[in-house]
């Protein structure tokens, strides 16, 4: 006679259970992989040099006569490229002084920076998108690095 | 007949769930222990190089920079004369910087290439403004890290006020 065996897995079951853990793992090691992606890439926001360069910067910037149609601009269209130096009076110097702090894209923007449309590439977006407007000075220097790094600082209190 | 106990089958694939989640649990611990042993070294040598910057920045930015000449103690040595009257030195070997007061003694694994100090000079629209630079470069390297951990100090000054 023969005798049925009620013991074991249903493949139904097995299957189930197999498809909720490798869910609930592949949900961890999302997670997991944006902490560590996030981790990295703040290594390179607001460094050490990157911070002393956009000082220098500032310091060119009080110095050059045509800073109040810098913010002019800034004022009109919430940013100016200033990239190229065209907008700055002592456009030869600045052109060096980008090289030497290794500078690809510079950018003066008023304090609040949510919503202004850089057309810059993504990583650079993603850096200006965790820019919080903290103090009282209106306006603030942006900058992306040749190395990859990027930093930014609030300029504008002896600016009207 | 004895129900108790468990099949083969149940076993078996009880046994391969079981280490498959522990293998990516195990991946996970071993890069959660990466990071934070990996940011306590970095985080040192950040703070260091925080530190460094500060020191020369605050000096060459606080007083007018006069002259600067070398000096003989080592390959990189330079005296630094501000308009305060004070003169500083700043000494670059192989793993220490030592500026006035200040000394930065790097760890083992980390090393300067080539520090330099240079001027350039551009010229310039504006007789008020900038037309030149010293640019002191102290490039600090670390086997395990990318980058650089050092000082880029950049001293910007109008040669027609100032010769150095």
């Amino acid at each position: 006679m023969k005798k049925d065996s009620n013991k074991g897995f249903v493949l139904v079951e097995t299957l189930i259970v197999t498809a909720f853990v490798a869910g609930v793992l592949v949900f961890l090691y999302i997670q997991f992989n944006n902490l560590s992606r996030n981790y990295y890439e703040s290594y390179k926001y607001n460094t050490v040099t990157g911070l002393y360069s956009l000082i220098d910067i500032e310091e060119f910037f009080e110095l050059d006569i045509n800073l109040p149609l810098i913010l002019d601009e800034v004022n009109k269209n919430r940013y100016a490229d200033i990239t190229d130096c065209s907008l700055l009076n002592n456009n030869e110097y600045c052109k060096k002084l980008l090289e030497l702090e290794n500078i690809s894209h510079l950018y003066v923007t008023t304090n609040n920076v949510s919503g202004i449309d850089l057309s810059v590439d993504d990583d650079f977006s993603k850096f200006i998108s965790k820019i919080n407007e903290t103090g009282t000075q209106k306006y603030r220097i942006i900058a992306s690095f040749k190395n990859g790094e990027y930093a930014t600082i609030r300029i504008g209190e002896n600016y009207e | 007949m004895n129900k108790k106990g468990f099949t083969l089958v149940e076993l078996i694939t009880t046994f391969s769930l079981v280490s498959v989640i522990v293998i990516l649990l195990m991946n996970l611990l071993v890069l959660i222990k990466n990071i934070y042993s990996e940011s306590n070294v970095k985080t040192n040598l950040l703070i260091n190089q925080g530190n460094l910057n500060k020191v020369l920045n605050e000096a060459f930015k606080k007083d007018n920079l006069i002259s600067y000449k070398s000096c003989n103690e080592s390959d990189f040595c330079y005296d630094f004369n501000f308009s305060d009257g004070s003169i500083k030195r700043l000494n670059v070997t192989k793993d220490k910087i030592t500026f006035d007061n200040y000394v930065y003694k790097l760890s083992e694994d980390s090393s300067i290439i080539n520090p330099t100090v240079e001027k350039e000079y551009t010229l310039s629209n504006d007789l008020n403004s900038y037309d030149s630079m010293l640019v002191i470069k102290i490039p600090i390297k670390n086997k395990f890290y990318s980058g650089n951990f050092g000082a880029n100090i950049i001293y910007q000054y109008n040669s027609n006020k100032i010769s150095l």
